[in-house]
């Protein structure tokens, strides 16, 4: 009897050979945001599209006073407004009967031992064997009291065979420097076995991030020129909109480096620098990304002023429309020293990539959102088509656009038509949406799914959370030690401060155009 | 040939009527719009092609029934679409050429090549080779094989178009004899894993099959696989292939071998050896099912293994239910209603690379050889 890779043998060809386990869901922070945009919405998908377990429930946990009915009716919204399918009827009663509520407050131990009463009660109709998932869509200062209360209410199993597993979902920001994540590291650990955590990065669940590794090693073409003899540089770009909206509150204490830099772009610059796996599965590839950490060059106190621009935005124009400064935005003191923008220079110190930089920038209010990772290659030699050195030729560039419009373009030179030759750069481009012409699942969807199955490939160890941090951090420690004497700013609307072109010029290089 | 489109294509582009030679220039101009204003040609809409698709189809009626089909086809799967016919309304050979586009992001038009060719009488031979001249290189050929029967019964037309493809598609269940099983099967052996297969009737099982992998997972049913003793699968009129190959499927992962079969009126029994002793798979006509399958038993346990059941069902509306005992659904799951269209098109990208339906359809030719020797 061939087994599979879940201990199923029927389970082969089926979801990857891995199956989502029968298992309730609970979210803490039920009725916030994240639940009502990505989650619920992200399990209803699930559920049309036959993926979820026949045994599951989802919990919501919350302050609100709510119940069964009120929280499926504040579900169904959700779906309707946020969902890529609306609920329809018919289905919609189906997936209804495993939405659940308990009222409770974070703080509470009685809350936690009314939550477990609650889950032995719903469990057993279910044919949930007492598997549980705790989704913490809460606040970083909230992990560890609510991590210690699960465990005293009696809700965490230990990883052992044949027990009922317990695994536990922590969304970003993990902390707010090194020291507080590796804080909550601790504290999660005292309660969780690491096989048990899966810290959720929601870009690696995005389908061009995935395929980023499909294109690396399921080409012939690209890996043996994804080094520094072929490689110029690399520029990974997250750019947004809109402003703080409605996250003053969160984002005056992190800034982009925290919300930014810290998660997305250092696990997209792993992805992209990363050395061959030498199997898919969890561990090895989060190997393999963590060597790419480690070898991220540290920043002198000299290179944090030539090689780290911040700035923040001031008021402009986004689209044709008035935006107010960063200052001036709901719920931002007047006198903010919150980074909306970062640039950053850096290196992966290793044979591959020696001497290569990678150009990271992120901000708020720029003229459009825009993630992507751009890889540029070096020139052709000044001789032959390129020998004009005061119009050299475009060089090639490979960009995988991460959001929105997913896909990837590749541009090259050709000869325009007629008796001369005159070099012209086109774009080859591919785009998931009108190429394969279906819905791509959100990327909060395969992440639920992968938790449900045990996959942690596309989650956050520990090691790399706190390796990004201590990254980071010295960053934050250097920009602290220093003060904020100056801060550039740039308009609302515009691609940065000439600070971070100038970071950038100085190399004879510029930012792309998105 | 029907020209309608399905609800979400946004205009399939008039259809030509074209000599067969002029084809592939006039494919090429489709796209382009002589008479925009501006004087110059204007695209139309952007042209994508992710596969070779070759639809083989009888007689035109058979055409008529799939033409929606092949809008709905092009829409999640932008392909170059060649349907040949083996009846033609006109002369011995007639070509048409239109594009079926819908709108993508950004409010582009991503369109399909769509050609029919129609042939009648010994012209019929022809189809192969011209469909050859059109493939486009480079991509993914797979071959539709729309006609109700065993694409191992279609003689020398099928034999070279196959030859062509990457990938065979068909549905057993639209065949009219179970026999055909065997014959298919030889066929499959034969062409290797070189070629893929997708057999609908295997694809519209794939909810079934997560269905009793979860239902048996050790996860909430320790010992179950290992100890499974009975299955019965009761199900509605017409083939039993998909029945044989849900059979066929289990005793291939589990491990059963040796079938032996006995039939009484209305159910066929198999006795396999299985690792931990008998297991007894019967297939039973239910007079009210209307679905293939409509329910499904399951039974378990032995010396060193507690013993357990657990039925499964269809409901209306494409669902699937995990029953309590008093036969009542405890647990619904949603089974994504998929038509033809959308099982071909999902299929297109898996190349039929699926070797776990070659090897279930092994064992349902050894089920069949049993019932007809």
């Amino acid at each position: 009897m061939a087994e599979s890779s879940s201990g199923n043998p029927l389970a082969a060809g089926l979801e990857g050979g891995l199956l989502a386990e029968p298992s309730s869901v609970v979210i803490f922070g039920a009725a916030g945001d994240l639940a009502r945009r990505k989650l619920l919405p992200a399990v209803y998908n699930l559920f049309l599209d036959g993926m979820l377990p026949a045994g599951c429930a989802i919990v919501g946990f919350a302050r609100r006073d709510m119940d069964d009915g009120s929280y499926r009716a504040m579900a169904r919204e959700a779906v309707q407004r946020y969902s890529r399918r609306p609920p329809d009827d018919a289905h919609w009663q189906d997936f209804e009967r495993s939405i659940f509520y308990a009222k409770g407050n974070l703080e509470d131990d009685g809350a936690y031992r009314s939550l477990r009463e609650r889950l032995e009660a719903i469990e057993p109709g279910l044919g949930i064997p007492g598997n549980r998932i705790y989704y913490l869509s809460i606040p970083p200062s909230e992990i560890i009291p609510v991590v210690e209360r699960l465990e005293r209410a009696g809700l965490v199993e230990a990883m052992e065979p044949d027990r009922p597993f317990s695994r536990i979902i922590v969304e970003k920001p993990i902390g707010h420097d090194l020291a507080s994540a590796r804080e909550i590291n601790e504290a999660v650990a005292r309660v969780f076995d690491e096989r048990q955590v899966f810290r959720i990065d929601h870009y690696l669940g995005k389908e061009t991030v995935q395929s980023l590794l499909v294109m690396r090693f399921a080409n012939s073409i690209f890996e043996p020129l994804w080094n520094q003899k072929y490689i110029d540089h690399v520029q990974i770009t997250v750019a947004e909109e809109e402003g703080v909206g409605t996250r003053a509150g969160y984002y005056e204490e992190a800034g982009a480096l925290r919300d930014m830099v810290q998660n997305h772009i250092l696990q997209l610059l792993c992805m992209v620098a990363m050395e061959p796996p030498w199997a898919l599965n969890a561990d090895v590839v989060r190997d393999h990304k963590i060597a790419v950490l480690n070898c991220l060059r540290p920043l002198s106190a000299e290179a944090l002023e030539s090689c780290v621009v911040r700035a923040q935005y001031g008021p402009g124009f986004v689209r044709g429309e008035d935006a107010p400064g960063y200052r001036r935005e709901e719920g931002i003191k007047p006198d903010s020293t919150t980074d909306t923008y970062v640039a950053i220079k850096t290196f992966v110190d290793n044979w591959r990539w020696a001497g290569v930089p990678f150009y990271l920038r992120t901000g708020k209010r720029l003229p459009k959102r825009a993630s992507e990772i751009a890889v540029q290659f070096k020139d052709v030699p000044q001789i032959l088509f390129n020998a004009e050195g005061s119009a050299p030729l475009e060089p090639n560039v490979l960009v995988l656009r991460i959001q929105p419009d997913e896909g990837l373009s590749l541009r090259i030179a050709t000869k325009l038509p007629g008796p001369r030759v005159r070099i012209y750069p086109v774009k080859m481009d591919f785009r998931y949406g009108s190429t394969f012409g279906e819905q791509t699942p959100e990327a909060y969807e395969r992440l639920i799914l992968d938790v449900m199955a045990g996959d942690a490939t596309l989650f956050m160890r520990r090691d790399a959370v706190e390796a990004s941090w201590a990254w980071v951090t010295q960053i934050l420690e250097g920009w602290k030690a220093r003060g904020t004497r100056y801060l550039p700013e740039y308009p609302a609307g515009t691609w940065g401060p000439v600070e971070a072109d100038r970071l950038i010029e100085r190399d004879g290089r510029k930012w792309r155009v998105p | 040939m029907s020209e309608e489109a399905s609800a979400s294509t946004v205009a399939a582009i008039a259809t030509r009527s074209v000599d067969v030679a002029a084809i592939e220039r006039e494919l090429d101009q489709l796209l382009f719009d002589p008479l925009a204003e501006s004087g110059e040609e204007q695209a139309i809409g952007v042209r994508a092609c992710m596969s070779n698709l070759v639809i083989w189809a009888p007689t035109r009626a058979d055409a008529d029934r799939i033409a929606n089909d092949v809008a709905a086809i092009a829409e999640r799967h932008p392909s170059r679409i060649i349907v040949l016919v083996g009846e033609s309304r006109e002369r011995d050979l007639a070509a048409y050429v239109s594009a079926i586009c819908h709108l993508a992001g950004g409010g582009r038009q991503v369109c399909s090549e769509h050609v029919v060719v129609e042939a009648a009488g010994a012209a019929t031979r022809r189809l192969p080779s011209i469909a050859r001249s059109l493939v486009v290189g480079d991509l993914p050929t797979a071959l539709w094989w729309t006609a109700p029967a065993s694409p191992a019964t279609g003689g020398d037309v099928f034999r070279q178009l196959a030859a062509m493809a990457d990938h065979v598609i068909y549905d057993s269940a639209a065949w009219p004899d179970d026999r055909a099983v065997t014959q298919s099967a030889e066929w499959a052996s034969a062409t290797g894993a070189g070629v893929g297969l997708s057999d609908l009737a295997w694809t519209r099982i794939r909810p079934w099959r997560t269905l009793i992998a979860r239902a048996l997972d050790p996860s909430c049913a320790a010992g179950a696989l290992a100890s499974l003793r009975e299955v019965t699968i009761e199900h509605g009129p017409g083939s039993t292939i998909p029945v044989l190959l849900l059979v066929g499927w289990l005793a291939d992962r589990l491990g059963w071998k040796q079938p032996a079969r006995a039939g009484a009126s209305g159910a066929t029994t198999w006795t396999f050896a299985g690792p931990r002793g008998p297991v007894r798979a019967t297939a039973r006509r239910a007079a009210d099912a209307t679905v293939n399958p409509q329910r499904i038993e399951v039974a378990w346990g032995g010396a060193d293994a507690p013993a357990g059941r657990r039925a499964l069902r269809a409901l209306d509306g494409g669902r699937l239910a995990i029953l309590d005992e008093r036969g009542e659904p405890r647990r619904v799951v949603a089974t994504p209603d998929r038509d033809v269209a959308e099982l071909v098109a999902r299929e297109l990208p898996e190349l039929g690379r699926d070797p776990l339906y070659r090897r279930a359809l092994d064992v349902a030719r050894s089920l069949v050889a049993g019932a007809h020797a």
